[in-house]
């Protein structure tokens, strides 16, 4: 479960002017529930998920992830969280078991426990062919498939995917899109973020359309159409974000 | 600070894996000692026993009793002066390194118990023309010195009667120094150099590299607390400086008691040393390593990029290149036993090191360079745990 309330977030751009990436977001996320968050590049929708995994910490609002508050109990937080990007990579030099049993120490993880958990993400995300093999080795797509399975090692009740499939092929994509169907069959709470029109009507259950860091409208896909009178979600997309401009 | 050991571990088999830190850690520094302390070795025994000069002289007939220690030695070739040669001209050409000129009425000027001058001509922007001049000064003198004995004993006069005193040198018993007092002027410098150098090849990947990557957000998103990512990457860089000087350190013992021939002006000491000076020498270095390691890594943490990340590493190479260097000639001036010494890092860690190498170590300048050090490597420490909790120092790419 999330529950974020009048979050924000703000840096100092050039010439010292306040540049406000995200203002005042609020929404909840339930498990079993996988929310989009769908906006362009720059909407503010990874300055938003840097601050649930606590990563950044927020300039004003609240936010609980699982229960924990992302300023009070970070590492709590980050305990109960996995998280996915575009630009979090893997390291060259290790294996793909390597990197999985890696985090799976940062997570505490140990012993028999460390060794039953991996083979089982390995089986799951079907790694073992390159399991040994240099990450620095992989295609693209054996690398998502790693990245996937150290992010959920530890078993987190809560997943941030931030366009997890922006550069990868359709094959590739199609995995990934599979995979958080699974996890929110297993009763994760989900948070996907995208600028995919497609893979958002596919995948999210609910959808926030977020643009200047703020957010235009929630809802589920029907709700969005209704509000809106239009059918496309693009065409959705961009009578909203016209409506925050 | 739950999980700084799996970050070192997991950097050592990066590290282990990766070429570059191989070779620049523990093969570049072996190798580097063993060339230089080779090099060295080879040039200063040339010098002193192999290099050959030329002479010429424009009075064979004179100057061959005089000679006579030169001829011996096999180390000179003697010519006649070709008749009108410019002497500044062969000199300036190196077709000679030294010119011995004899008035043209040497013979009987001599004869008549006369004090005829001889000119001997080097050329001062040389240094084979000094080193030349020197040791035909040297026979000369000893030529002069058993001439003059000659003539007052002809007369019959003691020629010890004219000598104000006697002189004898002996050597101090001031303990045995490692190597020689040669490989304890340079000896703490290339040590030193090590201790820097060694981990510049993993610093750039260790915080901007990760940055760059993206590796980075992963391991913040991870529970593991920003202290204990901090500490686990400068351990494992001060780890990889530490292989590195004591892969220097090998390096000169190998060829301390290698006893090549190649080296023996080098080593003209022994390569033994006390325990209390190899205590001087771990207690010194180690501070200095962690100082070292944990400056680096502020650098490689501040830095947008890897290659701003070298930027930072030229500049910062020149803050410890010149007090290491200033230890090479610091023997001979009178700062190596001036108070102040202990208070420039770097250069107290080369005064220590040297000190220990001549088994003089002083505990005084010892325990404060012990202190600054480590005083400079808290205040490092603590500025790379500071810039690991801000966030707009992580995010800088």
């Amino acid at each position: 479960m999330i529950t974020v309330e009048n979050l924000a977030k703000s840096f100092y751009g050039p010439k010292r002017t306040v540049v406000k990436a995200v203002d005042g977001v609020s929404f909840e996320c339930r498990p079993g529930e996988i929310f989009g968050l769908l906006g362009a590049n720059g909407a503010g929708k990874t300055t938003l998920l840097r601050m649930l995994s606590t990563i950044i910490s927020p300039t004003s609002g609240r936010a609980t992830v699982d229960g924990y508050d992302i300023v009070e109990q970070p590492a709590e937080v980050r305990q109960n969280i996995g998280f996915l990007s575009t630009t979090t990579a893997l390291y060259q030099r290790l294996t793909a078991k390597e990197t999985i049993q890696y985090f799976g120490r940062l997570h505490g993880l140990s012993g028999r426990n460390l060794r039953d958990r991996t083979a089982e993400v390995i089986e799951l995300l079907g790694i073992a062919e390159y399991a040994n093999r240099l990450c620095d080795k992989l295609s693209t797509g054996q690398k998502q498939r790693v990245g996937l399975a150290r992010t959920i090692l530890h078993d987190p009740p809560v997943l941030f995917f931030d366009e997890p499939t922006a550069g990868l092929d359709v094959l590739a994509s199609q995995t990934v899109m599979e995979f958080i169907e699974e996890r929110r069959e297993v009763g994760k709470t989900v948070v996907f973020s995208t600028h995919i029109m497609s893979e958002a009507e596919r995948l999210c259950d609910r959808i926030a359309v977020i643009h200047a860091g703020r957010l235009a409208a929630i809802g589920t896909l029907d709700e969005l159409r209704s509000l809106t009178g239009k059918d496309r979600l693009e065409a959705v997309f961009l009578q909203l974000v016209q409506e925050v401009v | 600070m739950k999980g700084w050991w799996s970050i070192y571990r997991k950097e050592l088999l990066e590290f282990a894996r990766d070429k570059r830190v191989l070779f620049s850690a523990i093969v570049g520094p072996l190798l580097v000692e063993v060339l230089i302390i080779g090099i060295f070795g080879y040039v200063f025994r040339a010098v002193e026993t192999e290099q050959r000069y030329v002479l010429f002289v424009n009075d064979m007939a004179a100057a061959a009793p005089m000679l006579e220690p030169l001829r011996v030695s096999k180390r000179f070739t003697v010519a006649e002066l070709p008749r009108d040669a410019d002497i500044d001209a062969v000199l300036k050409a190196q077709v000679t390194d030294v010119v011995l000129v004899f008035p043209p009425d040497f013979a009987a000027r001599s004869k008549a118990g006369e004090r005829p001058e001889v000119e001997l001509y080097s050329d001062p922007n040389e240094q084979t023309s000094q080193i030349a001049a020197g040791v035909v000064a040297d026979a000369l003198d000893t030529f002069r010195a058993t001439e003059r004995g000659r003539r007052l004993q002809a007369r019959n006069l003691d020629p010890e009667a004219f000598e104000a005193f006697s002189l004898v040198q002996r050597a101090a018993k001031t303990g045995e120094a490692f190597g020689g007092s040669m490989l304890s002027s340079f000896l703490p410098y290339l040590i030193i150099i090590w201790a820097f150098y060694g981990g510049f090849s993993i610093v750039s990947d260790l915080v901007a590299g990760e940055k760059e990557r993206g590796t980075l957000e992963t391991l913040l998103v991870s529970p593991v607390s920003r202290e204990a990512i901090a500490f686990g990457k400068f351990l494992a860089l001060a780890t990889v400086s530490l292989v590195a000087t004591i892969s220097a350190l090998l390096g000169v013992v190998a060829m301390g008691v290698s006893k090549l021939e190649i080296t023996e002006t080098m080593f003209d000491g022994s390569v033994h040393m006390s325990l209390g000076s190899v205590v001087a020498v771990v207690l010194s270095l180690l501070p200095l390593i962690v100082f070292f390691a944990a400056s680096l890594l502020a650098l490689s943490t501040i830095a947008r990029n890897q290659r701003e990340v070298q930027g930072y590493l030229s500049l910062a190479s020149f803050l410890v290149l010149i007090p290491a260097m200033m230890s090479q000639f610091i023997g001979y001036t009178d700062a190596a036993t001036s108070k102040w010494i202990a208070f420039v890092p770097v250069l107290n860690t080369a005064t220590v090191l040297r000190q220990a190498l001549l088994e003089k170590v002083d505990y005084r300048t010892l325990a404060i360079t012990v202190g600054l050090s480590a005083l400079l490597a808290s205040l490092a420490l603590l500025l790379v745990v500071h810039l690991f909790r801000k966030e707009s120092v992580l995010f800088r790419t």
